[in-house]
């Protein structure tokens, strides 16, 4: 059965964009496009996998990370946090806060494929 | 040191300050405590300096201290208007007090007392970042008090200069930071959709189709790597550039760069090439920073290369100094002209008639070159004729196992009597490659466990294989050094990359031949036989390495 992975993001076309790059690789997805929702859609679902934006209405990237860490059904999906802020001041304080890769946006196909299979295979 | 007080003052006397000068200098007077620290060795020149104060009108606190230690001391602890210094001190030379008062407290007025004959001391001391001085022997309380309340005045200006620059910057950081996220988020989507279109995800594309798809991506990278340079600069300008030197071979570095340059040049009829000097040492350097000035550079020789010329990469030994690598990028272009030699390098410069490019940039790239090969420890510069083209040179250090070895062992009393290399690999489940994150940590763990004077982390080696190897140098016997492995093993076991299975580390030591040890008796020669036994060892284990990623 294909994974599903699920793409929380503010933005309609970056969600669209992911979903059919995701897609022509076999993926499921499932959105969110808030930090509010992310949680509850993602309790809903239980994806495989989570790409994460950073700024979202309602709290920020951060703030859901933080979320679904103390959650016991999510704690453990890896998150991939896609963001187009910048890398320097932001890669290391996502990782600590729980995240498993961070990418900047424009993100690379090739490298984003090859990232989630990665988490995927070891998860 | 000794003062004397002449019966007449030699050179212009200031006119007697009157209260409303002492107003109009923004110097509290009467009203409020001046609080003064003197730091003079000389009890009779101290008396005297306190002397010629109490005569002043005005209120001052006087703290005198006679060491430049104490001085440190209480100006980290206690609030002081100004700092009045000598310069003859027995625990600091000359400027030496000066300069560590400033860099203490830099909120203080600072005046330095120079003998009659020593103006050019005081000079330096305000280069040093003194607000005035003052001649010994040539005080009286109006100078004294002219210059206090001057030297009060000018520092509180500089401090509040300082401040408004550096919440400037603060500003101009943020909103460049921002600017380049907004602007990114829509070129994010831009690139997605041009990218999905090119590979065709939603249906097959004619020639023509493929074409445009190919043009907007093009421009959609151009935008991205402005957008990077502004934030590089940003970068630079914070002090936030970061460099990370390591164990690399510059010719990895050149045939990346010619391998994702090749198409752009053929597709503008213009020949590529490399030249390598053949046995090269390997460099240290930052790996990533090294490709992104040569993609710097090959861009630019590209873009001002018309159809037909070539562009050429060269690496090799400094003939000048051995101890330094240079790469060059050389064109058949349009040539910089000879003003333009020096500033080219500088920010935001551009040359005057770029007429040939259609699109100028944002005349950053030489400059962020420039922050990346001195901050490497190297030097940038280019030889240029117009219509002839231009050469672009630029140095980085030789790897040098002594270098890294040498302080250690020589800052011993004694030469160790045992020695041993460290060797932790790590090797990943599966074909690929451990992710940079890992490998930093990694590192950082075996740093913790190191004692910085007795052990040497060497810089890691750059590899393209599955396994990451570390190196370091310890000096102990041998049951230290099993503790130490022992130590750095239970350490990396605590990594989650390792817990989870995904990666193994395994740390293994070879003990240097202490027999050998014991015949050096100089440090300098017993440093020269360790680098070389341990670039052996480094060396065939890198070796065993890649031939068995084979």
């Amino acid at each position: 059965m294909s994974k599903k992975i699920m793409i929380i993001d503010d933005d309609p076309d970056m969600r669209l964009g992911l979903h059919i790059r995701l897609k022509a690789n076999n993926f499921q997805t499932v959105f969110a496009a808030d930090a509010l929702s992310a949680v509850s859609e993602a309790r809903k679902h239980q994806p495989d996998l989570i790409i994460l934006d950073l700024g979202l209405p309602a709290g920020d990237g951060f703030v859901v990370m933080e979320r679904f860490r103390a959650n016991v059904y999510l704690a453990a999906t890896p998150v991939i946090v896609v963001s187009a802020r910048d890398r320097v001041a932001n890669e290391q304080r996502a990782i600590k806060a729980g995240a498993r890769a961070f990418l900047q946006k424009p993100v690379d196909n090739d490298q984003l494929l090859a990232t989630i299979n990665q988490l995927l295979e070891t998860a | 040191m000794r003062l004397e007080i002449p019966k007449t003052f030699p050179g212009a006397t200031p006119p007697p300050m009157t209260a409303l000068d002492a107003t109009q200098a923004g110097l509290p007077l009467a009203a409020e405590v001046v609080r003064v620290l003197l730091l003079e060795d000389s009890p009779a020149d101290a008396f005297l300096i306190q002397e010629t104060f109490s005569e002043c009108p005005g209120n001052f606190k006087i703290t005198h201290v006679d060491r430049l230690s104490s001085a440190l001391e209480f100006i980290t602890h206690n609030e002081v208007d100004v700092a009045l210094c000598d310069l003859g001190l027995p625990d600091a030379t000359g400027l030496e007090a000066a300069r560590s008062l400033r860099t203490a407290a830099p909120d203080v007025a600072l005046i330095v007392m120079t003998r009659n004959d020593d103006e050019d001391t005081a000079a330096e001391a305000l280069r040093h970042g003194a607000q005035d001085y003052l001649v010994k022997g040539q005080l009286s309380n109006n100078s004294i008090l002219r210059s206090l309340r001057f030297a009060m005045k000018r520092q509180k200006t500089q401090v509040d200069t300082e401040r408004i620059r550096a919440q400037q910057i603060q500003l101009k950081d943020e909103f460049l930071s921002n600017v380049s996220h907004e602007l990114r988020s829509p070129l994010a989507a831009m690139h997605q959709f041009a990218k999905i279109l090119e590979d065709e995800i939603p249906g097959k594309l004619n020639i023509e189709q493929q074409q445009y798809t190919g043009i907007i991506l093009r421009n959609a990278r151009q935008l991205e790597s402005m957008i990077d340079d502004l934030l590089e600069v940003t970068r630079i300008q914070a002090g936030k550039l970061t460099v990370e030197p390591q164990c690399i071979s510059l010719q990895d570095a050149v045939s990346d760069t010619i391998k994702s340059y090749l198409p752009a040049a053929k597709s503008k009829g213009i020949l590529m090439c490399a030249e390598l000097g053949g046995e090269m040492p390997l460099a240290y350097a930052d790996p990533t920073r090294v490709r992104q000035i040569l993609e710097n550079l090959v861009t630019n020789a590209i873009k001002f290369t018309p159809e037909g010329g070539a562009v050429w990469i060269r690496a090799g030994i400094n003939q000048q100094d051995t101890t330094m690598l240079t790469l060059e990028v050389s064109d058949t272009g349009c040539g910089i002209a000879a003003e333009g030699l020096q500033k080219i390098f500088e920010r935001l410069y551009q040359e005057p008639d770029q007429e040939r490019a259609s699109r100028k940039g944002l005349g950053l790239g030489l400059y962020i070159c420039r922050e990346l090969v001195t901050r490497q420890g190297g030097q940038i510069w280019v030889e240029s004729r117009r219509g002839k083209g231009s050469t672009f040179y630029f140095t980085v250090p030789v790897y040098s196992l002594h270098d890294l070895i040498a302080p250690v062992i020589l800052n011993q009393k004694q030469p160790p009597q045992s020695l041993a290399l460290i060797t932790s690999k790590l090797s990943l489940r599966g074909s690929r490659k451990p992710s940079e994150e890992a490998c930093r940590k990694v590192r950082r763990t075996l740093e913790r466990c190191m004692l910085p004077d007795l052990d040497v982390l060497l810089p890691r080696i750059h590899s393209a294989g599955t396994e990451e190897m570390y190196f370091a140098v310890a000096l102990a016997k041998e049951e230290g050094i099993q503790v130490l492995v022992r130590r750095m093993q239970d350490q990396l076991d605590l990594l989650d990359e390792i817990k989870c299975g995904a990666v193994t580390a395994t740390v293994s030591y070879t003990m240097l031949d202490h027999v050998q040890i014991e015949q050096f008796t100089s440090g300098e020669r017993l440093a020269q036989w360790v680098s070389t036994e341990v670039g052996q060892l480094v060396n065939a284990a890198a070796f065993a390495r890649s031939y068995s990623n084979e």
